[in-house]
């Protein structure tokens, strides 16, 4: 058997994937697996002993010929078919993937053949994108920093190659992160035995990463209030960031180690790290790997249910933005965490055991949309509705599928099916401004639309018959809240 | 990114648009067109940003 991972994302992304690549080599012993990656977040793939092939996407040599800027887009296709070749010659005999982008879809649909199972984003056969399995159309809907999904990325990775998860998974190469590599370092860098922690000082986006000044500070007060060494970490490109978090901040105990440490070294630092600070970033699931706890500090752009830390300890602190998380509550947080105890502060903190890898403590907590979305996926109960703006949503979507039910049986027919057209369309229309105006039901219309979409290229009367048990279905969910309706008959049953 | 590179990379996405289009038009939908399609993403994911996006961003 052989299997093929795509994970085309980033360097994020690809280490939370290493559980799930490890608990497909536990269902599938004898199975040879590959793994594909972009060059450019290639090395986040070493280590990874369990995986036979590392496969990469080299994007900037595809694209050099166009580039260049003489109309050799015909090259870069020769470039892509002579790329492609061998993987398709592998004959996948399942292909998953991980990276839920419309170029992901193309690529899945080119490397599978018939016989491949798929799961995650392909193709149809007239060009659509399709998505075979229920949990990659869970993503689809549900998943994103503007969505209310809460579960872990890492465990919406593993549900998508159908494996489960054990805390073993959870782990790093030992000749990175075992004691003789962390003795090794901490002589390097002259640490003795002190505790030390790693701070993670920038992130990919500026939106996700904190301001140097207020880390100068926070680092200050941890100074004052706890003996141990600070070792700042980051990229090359972010060099200059630790060194103005330094410059004239009086700080002695903290070493910039900003651009210096090889990617394997990264792993060994952060093993043997008391704790990691870090913005949403991928130091943050290189903790999770080495089972180092983490106080993440998170901002509105970004979803810290999916893409949070899961090392056990860690604590998340939230702000909407950068410039609106003081620097004291970073420093409390990380000082509290040191010791142990709360922080007295509001609070998320990383917990095992339920279906969310996150508790809430002190902070408000509208979770209506999440208990909406275990109730259509998970069987859960539906939650009740407090406020007029939903239940009005709920009365006007409710309306528009009774005229699209109406409607749906026209299709079929040659003379009304251009009326009918055009109503469903007033329908599209009407349920795209529930969407905006109403927030509760968004994970309820994405859920429905999702459905509709993943019909795909079927002869008319099953398309016909599909989207009329689709509207049957949102039509039942409707009725659970405002009461009994007359359920239309699903045609064709 | 160059602004000149990044004219390159909008020119050469319009040619394959034309092309992937009159490709659907004579063979209909094949791997070829997928191809044209493949490489067209690769050029898009360069002119929404450089860095290549995470799994959970909100482009589907």
């Amino acid at each position: 058997m052989k299997i093929l991972v795509l994970q085309l994302a980033r360097f994020g992304d690809i280490f939370l994937s290493w559980p799930t690549l490890r608990a497909l080599r536990r269902k599938f012993p004898e199975a040879e697996i590959h793994f594909l990656v972009r060059k450019k977040f290639s090395q986040a793939a070493q280590g990874l002993d369990i995986v036979d092939q590392i496969k990469v996407l080299d994007t900037a040599d595809l694209l050099a010929p166009i580039i260049l800027g003489q109309e050799f887009e015909q090259a870069s296709l020769q470039r892509l078919t002579e790329w492609l070749a061998p993987i398709r010659g592998e004959n996948y005999s399942a292909i998953y993937n991980l990276s839920f982008s419309p170029l992901s879809s193309y690529l899945t649909q080119i490397l599978a053949d018939e016989s491949t199972i798929i799961r995650g984003y392909t193709r149809t056969e007239d060009g659509y994108l399709a998505i075979p399995d229920d949990t990659s159309a869970y993503f689809y809907a549900q998943v994103g920093v503007n969505k209310s999904n809460r579960y872990h990325l890492g465990e919406v990775f593993a549900a998508v190659c159908e494996v489960e998860l054990q805390a073993e998974d959870w782990c790093a190469p030992a000749q990175w992160t075992g004691a003789q590599a962390i003795a090794e370092f901490r002589e390097r860098h002259e640490l003795g035995s002190q505790p030390y922690i790693a701070v993670h000082v920038a992130s990919s986006q500026a939106a996700k990463s904190y301001p140097a000044f207020k880390w100068r500070a926070a680092l200050v007060r941890i100074e004052r209030e706890w003996d141990g060494r600070i070792l700042l970490v980051g990229a090359a490109n972010e060099r200059t960031l630790g060194d103005e978090i330094l410059s004239g901040s009086g700080l002695t105990r903290t070493k910039s180690l900003v651009g210096d440490t090889s990617f394997t070294e990264l792993f060994t630092l952060i093993g043997g790290a008391q704790l990691l600070i870090g913005c949403d970033s991928a130091p943050v699931h290189v903790a999770a790997l080495t089972a180092t706890p983490c106080v993440n500090i998170s901002f509105s752009s970004v979803n810290f249910w999916e893409t949070g830390p899961m090392s056990r300890g860690s604590r998340v602190v939230y702000a909407d933005e950068p410039e609106t998380m003081p620097s004291d509550r970073v420093a409390g947080e990380v000082i509290s965490c040191l010791g142990g105890r709360a922080s007295g502060f509001p609070a998320v903190r990383r917990v095992d055991g339920g279906p969310v890898a996150y508790a809430i403590e002190g902070l408000p907590d509208d979770d209506f949309a999440w208990r909406l979305i275990q109730a259509i996926y998970s069987g859960g109960e539906f939650p009740v509705v407090h406020d007029d703006l939903t239940v009005a949503g709920m009365v006007q979507l409710r309306e528009a599928v009774l005229m699209a039910l109406e409607q749906i049986p026209h299709i079929e027919a040659g003379k009304s099916r251009v009326q009918a057209s055009r109503l469903l369309d007033q329908v599209d229309i009407a349920i795209q401004s529930i969407y905006r105006i109403v927030p509760h039901l968004r994970p309820l219309i994405d859920w429905f639309q999702t459905e509709r979409l993943r019909i795909g290229p079927l002869p008319l009367p099953e398309i016909v018959r599909r989207t009329n048990k689709t509207f049957c279905d949102l039509l039942a969910v409707l009725n659970l809240y405002l009461g009994a309706n007359e359920r239309p008959a699903e045609i064709g049953v | 990114m160059k602004k000149e590179t990044e004219t390159h990379l909008r020119k050469a996405l319009q040619r394959l648009e034309l092309t992937a289009k009159r490709v659907m038009e004579t063979r209909g939908y094949t791997k070829d067109t997928a191809k044209i399609r493949l490489l067209e993403e690769l050029i898009k994911e360069q002119l929404v940003h450089e860095n290549i996006s995470t799994s959970a961003r909100p482009v589907r």
